[in-house]
C-alpha cells in the first residue's frame, strides 16, 4: 500500500498535532502491508534528524498555493490511500484522492471541526472514504455536521508514551523541591486563545481549598500569552503563595513533573481529546477534567479518572482530594497500567492495524 | 417474538459495559416478552446480550434466550418466528447437528455454525437476529428482508449497543437524544419515520434484507442480502393467463398460510370485511386449523351505517366457522388509553391505534398470536397507487421535464388555495413525472414545500439533505422491476408498508404481548407471484386472492368498495387536537402536528421522541 499523507506538521514539528501525526505514520510504516508513505508537509519548525523505515518527508511548504502544486505534482506517482491529519488539509486532499483513484482517509481532532464546517471541508469530509476521529464526541459532532455514514468514522485515540510511567515520587518531589502537600499539576499552553482550558477554574477553587489543605500547591507547567492575566488572577484571589508557574516544562522532566503531583486537574471545556490526562495516568497520579467533549474518553468517562460536570467542578475537588488521600503506590502502579492497555501503543497499532484492513478490504 | 439488546464494547479504550444498562434495555421491553427474561455475558465482559421471551414455540424453559451451542462458541439472541424451521431442522440433523430444544432459535445457532452469515438466504420467516462468535470475536446482526422485526443499532465509536426498540436504547442511559434532522423531516414527509434514520443521530434501523458484523474494529457498513425490488425484477419476463395467475396465488398463498400456522400456542386472526383477512381466514381452515377464533374491531360511532364492518366479517366467520369475538372501541376508551398508546408507540406514527385496539382485544380474548392480512394491498396491487401512479408517470414525464413548470403550478395553486384544493395538486407538476415523485406525492403526508411552514429553516434543509426523499424512495425500486405494477409493488411494499404498517403492527402489538404474523408479507410468496404481476392489471390478484380458499369469499365481501382500515380514530386524534377535519388526510396532518405536544403532556415524555423534537426547538 502506498500512502501520501498531507499533513499540516509532523516529523520535526511541535504540539499535540504534530506528535499524533507522527504516532499514526509510524504505526502506519510498522504494518507491513504499507509499502511507503510520503509525507508532504506545511511546515516543520525542529530539523528532521531519522525518519522510521518507509517514511520520506519532502521539505515543508508553508504557502497554500505552493502546498497544492506540490501536493499536485505528487500524483506523477500512484498512491492506494491520500491521509490528511487535518479537515485543513481535506478539500486538498479530496482532489487529490479523486485524480488519482485513491482511498482518502481524513483525522480529526477537535475544535476545528466544532460548530458549522464549511462547504468544502464538508464536502470533503463527505467524500472520504475514512475518516478517523481522536474521541467520541469529536465522531459526534462529525455526525452532526455532515452526511456520513456512521460506519465510516471510526475512533482512534491518542496514544501515551511508555515513557510515561510511575517513578520514585521522592525523588520527583525532590527534583521539583517540592515540600508542600498535596500538590495539583496543570500543564497546558496559557494562551488567551485558549483560555478553555479552565485554568481560572483551578485558581478560582484554590481558596475554598485551603481551609482543608493549608499546605496545598498548584503548578502550572506551560507557558504563553496569558501566563500574566492568570499570575495577576492568583494574586487578586488571595492564593498566589499557592500557585507556582513554571513556565514551559522540557519533555524529559515531564514524566517525573506528573509523578510529583498527587492530582493532574484541568477542567477543560475544549478538548478534542485531551492527551495530558493520560500522561498524567500513565504516570499513576489521579486526574479530574470535566465531563466535556473529548475529555471524557480520556478520563474513560470516570473510570479511570474523575470526570465531572462544569458547574460542580469546585465542589468536586475537596470530596476528590479526600478520595486521593489514600492513594497507594499499587493504585498508582494499578492505574498506569490500566491507562495503558487502554490508550498505550500495543492498543494504538492494533487499530491503525485495523483500519488498514478496512481500507484493503 | 421477543426483545432483544446487547451491548458490545469493542474498542480497547472502551469501558466493560454494566449490567444495569443492559437490564435497563431489556427490562424496558418487558411488555414484548413477559414470558421470560435472560441476561447473558461474555467472559470477559466485553458483551451482554438481554432477551424477554413470548413464549410460543417450545414453550420450555430450554428455549430461553440468549441461548449458546453445545460447543460455547455462538451465543443468540433472536426475535421473530422462523417459519421453515421444521425443514431447516431436519437438514441440520441430516448434517450431524444435535438438538437440545424443539426451538427454531437453535437450528439459527447450528445454521450460523455451518454456513455463517450466508445463513440469512435459509430463512423463511421474520427476524431480527444477533449472534455472538467467541472465537471470531465478533457479533453478527440480520434483519429479515420485508423488515418485519425492527432493529435499531447505536454507535458511539467505542461501543455498540443494539435493541428492538428506540426507546429502548435510551432507556440504558448511555445513548445521545441529539435529534436527527433526516428522521424528522422524513416523519413529516410520511407520517412515519423512514429507515434507517430514527428521530435520534446515533440510533439507526437495520435497513431491512441486511446483515452487519461488529468485530474490534468496529461497526461494518450494512450488507445487503435481499430486495423486494431484485425479486420483483429477477422473475420471469414471460406471460401468464389468468387461470395460470390465480392457480399460483392461491396455492402460493395456501402455502404461505400454512407455514404462519407453526406455533405451540393458539393462532387467531384479525378479521375485517376486506378481502386479505378474510381470505386468510378461509386458508387458515384449508390448512387444517380447526379451533379459528377470529377478532373484529368495532366502533360505536359505526353502528348501522355502511362503514360498520361487524356484519360482514361475521358473514366470514360464520362461512369459515371461526368462533367470531367482536371488540366494540368507543371515544371514551381511545381517550383512556392514550397515555399507553403514546409511551409504547416506539417512533412517532400517524397510525397504528387500530392495531393497538384489534391487539387488545385479541389478548383479551387469550391470544398470544394472530394473522394479519397487512401486505395484499402491496403484493396484490390493491392500492388506488397502482392505477394511479402509471398514469401519472405517463401523462407528466414530459410537462414535469420542462425546467420551472412545477414552480409555476405552486405558484398557480398558491393564488387558489384559498379555494380549498389539496396542497398535492400543487406538486402535481413538481414531482408527478417520475415513479419515486408520484409516489412522495400519493403517500405525502407533507410535501416538502409546505414544510417551510412547519420546521426550522436550519432542521429542514438539513434533514432533506440527509433524507434525499426522491433518492432514497428511488432505491427502493431499484433494480427496475421493469413493470409499472412490480414498481408500485416495490414502493408500496419498502416505504409505506415497511416504515408505518410493520412499524406500527411491531409496537402496537407488542404493546399487547401479542405477536402479529403476516402470511402475505412473505418472500417465497413474493418470489411466487412475482413472475405473474406484469401479466395482471390492479383489482385482479385480489380477487385471486378471495378465491384462494376452497370456500371462496362471499360476493358481498369481494364487490364491496374498499373502505381503507375504516376507523374513526382519525376523527377522535382530531378531537383531541381540538381541529375541525373533514377527511382521513386532515387528521393524519392534525395528528402529526399534534403528537408532539401529546407526547409532551403524558407523564412518559422523558423516554418519547416528543422532547427531543420539543427541544431541538424546530418547530414554529
Amino acid at each position: 500500500m502506498r500512502i501520501l499523507a498531507l499533513v499540516t506538521e509532523s516529523y520535526g514539528g511541535r504540539g499535540g498535532i504534530a506528535c499524533a501525526a507522527r504516532d499514526f505514520l509510524d504505526a502506519l510504516a510498522r504494518d507491513t502491508r504499507v509499502e511507503v508513505i510520503e509525507v508532504l508537509p506545511r511546515s516543520t519548525s525542529d530539523p528532521v534528524s531519522e525518519l522510521p523505515p518507509k517514511i520520506r518527508q519532502l521539505p515543508a511548504v508553508r504557502s497554500r498555493l505552493g502546498y497544492s502544486l506540490k501536493s499536485l505534482v505528487a500524483l506523477i506517482q500512484s498512491w492506494d490511500v491520500i491521509f490528511c491529519n487535518h479537515v485543513y488539509m481535506a478539500p486538498l486532499g479530496a482532489l487529490i484522492a479523486r485524480l488519482s483513484g485513491a482511498k482518502l482517509v481524513i483525522q480529526v481532532h477537535g475544535i476545528e471541526v466544532w460548530g458549522r464546517i464549511g462547504g468544502l471541508r464538508r464536502a470533503a469530509l463527505e467524500a472520504a472514504d475514512w475518516i478517523v476521529s481522536v474521541s467520541r464526541d469529536t465522531r459526534s459532532r462529525i455526525l452532526s455536521a455532515c452526511d456520513v455514514a456512521p460506519e465510516t468514522i471510526l475512533v482512534i485515540p491518542n496514544t501515551v508514551s511508555g515513557a510515561f510511567a510511575p517513578v520514585d515520587r521522592n525523588a520527583a518531589r525532590t527534583k521539583f523541591r517540592l515540600t508542600e502537600n498535596p500538590v495539583l499539576l496543570a500543564v497546558g499552553r496559557l494562551s488567551d486563545q485558549e483560555q478553555y482550558k479552565g485554568h481560572d477554574r483551578v485558581i478560582r477553587a484554590l481558596k475554598s481549598l485551603l481551609a482543608g489543605h493549608p499546605n496545598l500547591l498548584l503548578l502550572v507547567a506551560g507557558d504563553g500569552d496569558d501566563r500574566a492575566r492568570l499570575e495577576a488572577l492568583a494574586e487578586q484571589e488571595g492564593v498566589s503563595r499557592h500557585v507556582r508557574f513554571l513556565g514551559q516544562v522540557p519533555q524529559q522532566d515531564l514524566n517525573d513533573l506528573y509523578n510529583a503531583a498527587d492530582l493532574f486537574t484541568l477542567p477543560s471545556t475544549g478538548e478534542g481529546f485531551g492527551i495530558v490526562f493520560l500522561e498524567a495516568m500513565a504516570a499513576g497520579t489521579p486526574a479530574v477534567g470535566l465531563a466535556v467533549a473529548g475529555a471524557k474518553d480520556a478520563l474513560a468517562d470516570g473510570d479511570l479518572g474523575f470526570c465531572v460536570s462544569e458547574d460542580k467542578f469546585s465542589e468536586a475537588l475537596a470530596p476528590i482530594l479526600s478520595q486521593i488521600e489514600g492513594t497507594s503506590e499499587e493504585d498508582r502502579q494499578g492505574l498506569a497500567k490500566e491507562v495503558h492497555r487502554r490508550f498505550g501503543k500495543p492498543a494504538f497499532e492494533t487499530s491503525i492495524h485495523n483500519l488498514l484492513t478496512r481500507i484493503a478490504a | 417474538m421477543c426483545g432483544i439488546n446487547g451491548i458490545f464494547a469493542y474498542h480497547a479504550s472502551a469501558s466493560p459495559p454494566t449490567e444495569a444498562e443492559l437490564v435497563a434495555t431489556r427490562d424496558h421491553m418487558f411488555r414484548r416478552g413477559p414470558d421470560g427474561v435472560g441476561a447473558w455475558w461474555s467472559n470477559d465482559h466485553r458483551i451482554g446480550f438481554g432477551h424477554r421471551r413470548l413464549s410460543i414455540i417450545d414453550l420450555s424453559e430450554r428455549a430461553n434466550q440468549p441461548m449458546t451451542d453445545g460447543s460455547g462458541r455462538y451465543t443468540i439472541v433472536f426475535n421473530g418466528e422462523i417459519y421453515n424451521y421444521p425443514e431447516l431442522r431436519r437438514d441440520l440433523e441430516a448434517k450431524g447437528c444435535v438438538f437440545r430444544t424443539t426451538s427454531d432459535t437453535e437450528a439459527l445457532l447450528h445454521l450460523y455454525a455451518l454456513e455463517g452469515e450466508a445463513m440469512v438466504g435459509r430463512l423463511r420467516g421474520m427476524f431480527a437476529i444477533g449472534i455472538w462468535d467467541r472465537d471470531a470475536r465478533s457479533l453478527f446482526l440480520a434483519r429479515d428482508p420485508y423488515g418485519i422485526k425492527p432493529l435499531y443499532i447505536a454507535d458511539d465509536g467505542w461501543t455498540v449497543r443494539f435493541a428492538s426498540q428506540v426507546k429502548a436504547l435510551l432507556a440504558g442511559g448511555h445513548v445521545s437524544r441529539e435529534p436527527e434532522p433526516a428522521g424528522i423531516v422524513g416523519f413529516y414527509l410520511w407520517g412515519s419515520v423512514p429507515e434507517p434514520f430514527t428521530c435520534y443521530r446515533d440510533i439507526r434501523q437495520l435497513p431491512a434484507g441486511h446483515t452487519q458484523l461488529i468485530d474490534g474494529s468496529g461497526v461494518h457498513a450494512p450488507k445487503p442480502y435481499a430486495s423486494i425490488a431484485a425479486i420483483l425484477a429477477q422473475s420471469t419476463t414471460r406471460s401468464f393467463s389468468p387461470s395460470e395467475i390465480e392457480a399460483r396465488i392461491q396455492s402460493a398463498a395456501l402455502d404461505s398460510v400454512r407455514a404462519h400456522l407453526l406455533a405451540d400456542v393458539e393462532v387467531g386472526v384479525f378479521l375485517s370485511a376486506g378481502i386479505d383477512s378474510g381470505a386468510l381466514l378461509g386458508l387458515m381452515r384449508d390448512a387444517g386449523q380447526e379451533k379459528i377464533r377470529a377478532i373484529t374491531l368495532a366502533f360505536s360511532e359505526f353502528v348501522g351505517t355502511t362503514e360498520d364492518e361487524t356484519p360482514l366479517a361475521r358473514q366470514v366467520a360464520n362461512l369459515y366457522q371461526a368462533e367470531h369475538v367482536v371488540r366494540t372501541v368507543d371515544e371514551a376508551e381511545f381517550k383512556h388509553d392514550l397515555p399507553e398508546i403514546l409511551e409504547t408507540m416506539d417512533q412517532p406514527s400517524i397510525d397504528g391505534i387500530n392495531t393497538w385496539f384489534v391487539s387488545k382485544a385479541a389478548k383479551e380474548a387469550g391470544l398470544k398470536v394472530a394473522l394479519s392480512g397487512l401486505g395484499g394491498d402491496e403484493l396484490l396491487a390493491g392500492y388506488p397507487s397502482f392505477r394511479e401512479l402509471p398514469k401519472w408517470v405517463k401523462y407528466l414525464s414530459l410537462p414535469s421535464a420542462i425546467p420551472g413548470v412545477g414552480a409555476l403550478g405552486r405558484a398557480a395553486f398558491s393564488l387558489f388555495k384559498q379555494a380549498g384544493l389539496s396542497p398535492k395538486l400543487a406538486g402535481l407538476l413538481t414531482y408527478g413525472g417520475t415513479y419515486p415523485g408520484a409516489y412522495l406525492l400519493r403517500r405525502g403526508l407533507f410535501l416538502p414545500f409546505e414544510l417551510k411552514t412547519i420546521l426550522d429553516g436550519d432542521l429542514l434543509s438539513e434533514g432533506l439533505r440527509r433524507l434525499n426523499p426522491l433518492g432514497r424512495v428511488g432505491e427502493s425500486c431499484t433494480p427496475d422491476p421493469r413493470s409499472a405494477m412490480g414498481r408500485v409493488s416495490a414502493l408500496e411494499s419498502c416505504n409505506y408498508m415497511r416504515n408505518q404498517l410493520l412499524r406500527d403492527s411491531d409496537w402496537a402489538g407488542m404493546a399487547q404481548s401479542l405477536e402479529i404474523r403476516t402470511p402475505l408479507v412473505d418472500r417465497v410468496l413474493l418470489e411466487e407471484v412475482a413472475p405473474t404481476l406484469r401479466s395482471f392489471g390492479p383489482g385482479f390478484g385480489k380477487q385471486a386472492l378471495a378465491k384462494a380458499a376452497s370456500i371462496p369469499l362471499p360476493d358481498s365481501i369481494t364487490q364491496r368498495a374498499k373502505t381503507g382500515f375504516g376507523v374513526p380514530t382519525g376523527r377522535w386524534i382530531a378531537n383531541q387536537q381540538g381541529s375541525n377535519i373533514s377527511s382521513k388526510g386532515e387528521a393524519s396532518r392534525a395528528w402529526a402536528l399534534g403528537i408532539l405536544d401529546l407526547e409532551v403532556g403524558e407523564a412518559n415524555h422523558a423516554h418519547g421522541f416528543g422532547e427531543t423534537l420539543a427541544s431541538a426547538g424546530q418547530r414554529t
